[in-house]
């Protein structure tokens, strides 16, 4: 957890507490807790994916996919699936949506978390190599 | 584009064992620094220039996404890198893949590449977390942390580690916040074993938590 994140959620709390204002991921859903428990199988496990641009617009995907840049600003975006994707796995990487094809994809960092607010979203978030958040495309895998 | 360099080299996943998965398009292969296929569903690799990788896929499959991580197909324990990828121009058969280094500048390394066009079953997925906790998972077993940055995790499939493609994302378990950036690479750890390394920015190992994605039989 990154060093501003956490301030940002104290500093946020701090202001906030109890009331709905506090929004975007970053800032974070603080009274969320985190699942350690390993879920039983389940009968039917399937993969779902889904390919953004970098401008949050879904390019293509699994059936019932959706996404759109997230609130938090520059390089940050939520898809979303048909299913709840808490017990799920997200692999997110940085590369073209374009259908046609293109030049390489520029290197960087990415990283994929699950919605404070959406059972059934993903948080996806791109940064340059230095670090920098940026608006990347990236492909995501959703097994579940 | 293998045609218009002249030292490229085509390893045709033909010469090693692959699967058959016939009806489907989606499919994966596990390719060495050099563009040689380690195993695939049959996808060709061309290495035509200091880290950048043409995989013939046969099938159209700029419909469907990819999935890379810089790895080893073996136990051997690659060099920080990034992987990235991009449909080719004009040639709907066929998948870009860059690799860079530590400079982010282009960098010869291994990769596994997964493409996903429709639903299947995973052959395995897991979510860790920096300490190694397995969180949550596929047909996984077991997660250990072996050492600053350094994890293995178990799956049922015993033969996963030297039959499957694998792809890691850095990514928390939970719903708070965000991860710190970082790289994460992947190898074999023999059996049902896989190895996950993890980085900071620098390339300095570094506690991370990360998702993974086996994919056996597309």
């Amino acid at each position: 957890m990154r060093f501003k994140t956490a301030c940002l959620v104290l500093a946020a709390l701090t202001a906030a507490v109890g009331s709905n204002a506090i929004a975007g991921q970053r800032n974070g859903n603080a009274s969320a807790s985190r699942t350690h428990a390993i879920p039983p199988p389940s009968i039917a496990h399937t993969t779902f994916y889904i390919v953004v641009n970098k401008f949050g617009r879904r390019i293509r995907g699994s059936a019932g996919t959706a996404s759109s840049q997230s609130s938090d600003g520059t390089g940050t975006f939520i898809a979303t699936f048909p299913v709840d994707v808490t017990n799920c796995v997200y692999v997110a990487t940085l590369a073209r949506s374009t259908t046609d094809g293109g030049s390489n994809e520029k290197p960087g960092f990415i990283s994929a978390v699950r919605t404070f607010d959406n059972t059934n979203g993903v948080y996806v978030e791109t940064l340059g190599t230095g670090g920098m958040d940026r608006n990347r495309p990236f492909h995501l895998l959703v097994a579940c | 584009m293998k045609n218009t360099a002249l030292l490229s080299i085509v390893f045709a996943a033909a010469v090693v064992p692959m699967a058959a998965f016939a009806g489907t398009i989606s499919g994966f292969v596990v390719a060495g620094s050099d563009g040689k296929v380690i195993r695939g569903t049959g996808y060709q690799v061309t290495h035509f220039a200091t880290g950048q990788y043409e995989i013939d896929t046969i099938p159209d499959v700029h419909s469907c996404a990819y999935s890379v991580t810089a790895g080893s197909g073996d136990t051997t324990v690659p060099a920080p890198a990034i992987a990235t990828a991009v449909g080719r121009r004009e040639n709907h058969t066929a998948v870009m893949v860059a690799t860079y280094g530590l400079d982010k500048q282009y960098a010869d390394a291994g990769f596994h590449l997964i493409v996903q066009c429709a639903g299947t079953t995973p052959g395995g997925a897991a979510v860790v977390d920096p300490d190694g906790t397995l969180v949550r998972g596929v047909f996984a077993n077991s997660a250990t942390r072996t050492g600053t940055g350094a994890y293995t995790v178990t799956f049922a499939n015993s033969v996963l580690a030297s039959t499957c493609a694998y792809t890691a994302g850095i990514g928390l378990s939970g719903t708070l916040g965000v991860s710190d950036p970082g790289f994460v690479n992947v190898a074999s750890g023999g059996g049902g074993t896989i190895v996950v390394r993890t980085y900071d920015t620098h390339g300095n190992a570094t506690d991370l938590g990360f998702h993974v994605y086996a994919a056996c039989a597309l």
